[in-house]
């Protein structure tokens, strides 16, 4: 028993791919019996495709996974949960019209014959509600009535009532303060004193450092390293390990390749939402290319749809080359020249199941119709041709739906329609997301090309190489607000990681 | 780059090709009439002929709204009511306060265009079922028919104020020929045309044409206006044939506009249909009726039929979407 509670959960040579994409590769770590263990990594870096194949909710390409030597079969939620193996989601996942004690045991374990027997539900309920100290929460109350905090502490004692072996968290502090993750945390201690297994996933490196017995790193798809959580750790090891990439892969971009001119043509002033978006200001330049980085949950998503017209505002203000927008709507920015690169092509920027001329055509539609709203055909297959032929776009015709072009062609055709209108400013999103090296180069180079050529760009990315290579400037984003600014020159991923996960540029 | 030797590869000079399984409605509507033609003797006849195609002319009307908003993906369960509304407002404004034909008939119009324009409100402000709310509405407005239609039994419309949806140009009706007409006109825009256009685009993704500056809710908000109001047109002129308001005009419409728009190629995923199509849907269904008819099905045994006919163009239309994905 002792000699296999060093590999309790084997995690061996797992593959999965997406498509072109590979999520992850040949990762392969062992976790501890009993152990507080963190796996850390970026946006994208594959936590969270591996905890989905442990859950059983995705099947890895091949590997294996041994739980308590014995090995996993099927990938099933179910096989998973007979294992002893309990998630709790990032997302909540509550019954909201339902009581707490029916939350908690939500397969009804408490029955006289055929009849709930309420009674000792909610005694029981009771019991377990004390045992992690929310007493001001009765087991009769109905979910909804509970705060947001209260709910994820009560689908983590969910998790708990079933009595399992492991139980993975992910990112279970995102919706808390600072007060309710410190409860949290004692929760978690608790637990691994009574020999749970906890599996913690998160990417906020003050708390990981004071929780977790070992952390294991995890950077684009692959297995970094485990580090034993002792008083030598520091933040720095994390972060260097997060983000040690081979950088002479990437030119980094260099002050003597910035400039712009100094005239703002889009700016943003304290743009705010309540418990969305603290107020965050940014200005952009003609030509300039503004980089904006932040991990999950920072705000970033947000700023960019909030500074669109996507998502509503509290308040702040927005300019375009001057002008105030009293409202801020995507029509609004269309008019003004402004486009938006959304940062999911499968949601929406494409049409999926129309022609790629029709993709093309969507936003300049008043450009190539007569004074009576007639569509000048000839003009569209014109300039359709001129973007598949700037973005060598591999077209089998014209009237080829996107949906049967792989992901970097689909990138194409949408960054297509979103530079037809000839914008004087476009936001991009995660401009390469999911697509092949060569159709990232060729993206790169036209995103440094049209900002020549005095178009602003600000780019919202999780690649932290992406962002070094294209951008004139950096800001961070952390908890909703802007953390810092790095201007192109000193750039380190250790800098802007820092900035990211910890809030600061320098060590403390 | 060896994409770049591939993009070039694009077809310039492509030829439009004719998608022949679009066309099954055609071809259907064609079957049928071939096959009434050499079984029953008087399926032919110019007068039965006339009728069928009279009754789809009317119905036209409200077919048009109907197709635009499958189109962009919403249904108008209203429009079999609104139709009756038509009817129901021709009557009070001629029968008591006197008004002209074409005076009650624009105004009922207007009013129809009112509530068209509150549902298409709710449901692109809202976000809501656009089912549901015209459900809603369909309770609603047949209430109002039947309260005032009960109130007004044994009134017909005044002779004079009716008698010019008989008219004929030639020996076609002036409505036939007026459908024939917008049915050409509204196919043109419809591929033509760059508000037409848009309404492709935002069945097939509302969220994108958001994002492109499309203002996608008040395009909405029109095509419920539209199908509002010429419903109310259309069951005006049924209103003048049947000589007096009528709780049975329009009756189960929106039903039969589904089925013709679904049989017409019409996606209820958004995205795909045609007034042409649709059209041809709709005369399918009155041929048929007219066959079953003259076949002495019973008209119950004919609202099986039609239900299951529904069915099947619903499943489809399912099969064929999901082709796609």
């Amino acid at each position: 028993m002792s000699g296999r509670s060093e590999e309790y959960l084997q995690i061996r040579n797992i593959t999965k791919s997406y498509g072109v994409v590979k999520a992850l590769s040949d990762v392969s770590f062992s976790i501890r019996r009993g152990e507080i263990h963190t796996i850390l990594g970026e946006n994208g870096a594959g936590k969270s495709t591996l905890v989905k194949i442990i859950m059983g909710e995705e099947v890895p390409d091949s590997g294996t996974i041994t739980l308590d030597g014995e090995q996993v079969k099927t990938y099933t939620p179910s096989a998973a949960q007979a294992m002893g193996i309990r998630m709790v989601h990032q997302e909540l996942a509550v019954f909201e019209n339902l009581t707490v004690a029916e939350n908690i045991y939500p397969t009804h374990n408490f029955k006289k014959g055929n009849f709930i027997d309420y009674r000792s539900l909610y005694s029981e309920t009771a019991k377990q509600l004390e045992r992690f100290g929310l007493k001001t929460i009765k087991p009769e109350e109905q979910m909804n009535a509970v705060t947001l905090a209260g709910q994820q502490m009560i689908e983590i004692i969910r998790c708990i009532v079933a009595d399992p072996k492991v139980i993975i968290l992910d990112e279970p502090t995102s919706g808390l303060n600072d007060d309710e993750a410190d409860r949290l945390m004692d929760i978690l201690r608790r637990l691994k004193a009574e020999g749970m297994t906890i599996i913690y996933i998160s990417h906020r490196l003050k708390e990981i450092m004071q929780i977790s017995d070992r952390v294991t790193v995890m950077r684009d798809g692959q297995y970094v390293t485990t580090l034993e959580n002792n008083e030598n750790l520091t933040e720095g090891d994390l972060i260097n390990n997060m983000v040690g990439r081979d950088l002479t892969l990437y030119s980094i971009k260099q002050p003597e390749d910035v400039s712009h001119s100094d005239e703002v043509v889009f700016e943003v002033k304290d743009l705010a939402k309540a418990n969305a978006l603290e107020p965050s200001s940014l200005k952009l330049c003609r030509g300039e290319i503004l980089g904006v980085f932040g991990l999950e949950g920072s705000g970033v998503t947000k700023l960019s749809r909030m500074m669109y017209g996507l998502e509503r505002k509290d308040s702040g203000e927005i300019y375009v080359k001057g002008e105030q927008l009293h409202k801020v709507s995507p029509r609004s920015m269309v008019e003004r020249h402004v486009m938006y690169l959304n940062n999911n092509r499968k949601v929406a920027g494409l049409l999926l199941d129309m022609p790629v001329t029709d993709n093309v055509s969507l936003p300049i539609l008043g450009k190539v119709s007569n004074g009576l709203g007639f569509i000048d055909s000839k003009r569209l297959r014109s300039i359709s041709l001129e973007y598949i032929k700037k973005f060598a776009i591999a077209l089998p015709s014209l009237s080829t739906k996107p949906r049967k072009l792989s992901g970097g062609n689909q990138q194409k055709v949408m960054f297509s329609a979103c530079l037809a209108p000839e914008p004087e400013v476009v936001i991009v999103n995660e401009p390469t997301r999911g697509i092949d090296v060569g159709a990232k180069e060729e993206i790169h180079k036209f995103l440094l090309d049209i900002a020549s050529k005095g178009v602003g760009v600000i780019v919202f990315s999780s690649e932290l190489p992406e962002l070094m290579r294209l951008s004139d400037r950096i800001i961070i984003m952390r908890d909703n607000s802007i953390a810092g600014e790095v201007s192109c020159g000193d750039y380190t991923e250790q800098k802007l990681m820092r900035y990211a996960a910890v809030g600061k540029g320098e060590d403390a | 780059m060896s994409t770049e030797a591939t993009g070039r590869k694009v077809n310039e000079n492509e030829k439009k090709k004719i998608d022949f399984g679009s066309w099954t409605i055609a071809f259907l509507v064609a079957a049928l009439f071939i096959f009434l033609s050499l079984t029953r003797p008087t399926f032919l006849n110019y007068s039965n002929i006339h009728s069928i195609v009279f009754d789809v002319s009317v119905e036209f009307f409200a077919i048009i709204g109907f197709t635009f908003l499958i189109i962009m993906g919403e249904l108008d369960m209203s429009v079999g009511s609104m139709f009756c509304f038509g009817g129901t407002l021709m009557g009070i404004f001629c029968n008591t306060y006197k008004m002209s034909a074409a005076f009650a008939i624009l105004l009922g119009m207007l009013i129809a265009g009112v509530i068209g324009f509150i549902s298409g409100w709710l449901i692109t402000t809202f976000r809501l079922n656009s089912m549901m709310v015209t459900i809603g509405v369909m309770l609603a407005v047949k209430g109002y028919n039947w309260m005032m239609i009960t109130r007004m039994t044994g009134r017909q419309l005044p002779r004079e104020d009716r008698q010019f949806v008989m008219n004929k140009v030639g020996s076609v009706s002036w409505v036939i020929i007026l459908m024939l007409v917008i049915t050409v006109i509204l196919e043109i825009l419809l591929n033509r045309s760059r508000f037409f256009k848009q309404m492709y685009y935002i069945g097939h993704n509302m969220e994108t044409t958001i994002l492109y500056g499309i203002r996608a809710g008040r395009v909405k908000i029109v095509c419920f206006i539209v199908s509002a109001m010429m419903s109310a047109f259309g069951g005006a002129l049924m209103t003048c044939r049947v000589k007096a308001p009528n709780v049975t005009v329009g009756s189960n419409l929106e039903v039969t506009m589904i089925t013709a728009a679904v049989i017409g190629g019409a996606s209820l995923f958004g995205g795909r249909g045609s007034i042409v199509r649709s059209v041809l849907g709709l005369l399918f269904i009155h041929v048929l009726s007219n066959g079953m008819t003259a076949y002495r099905i019973d008209s119950y045994v004919q609202q099986i039929i039609l239900g299951v006919i529904l069915i099947l163009a619903i499943v489809a239309d399912v099969r064929i979407s999901a082709k796609k994905e």
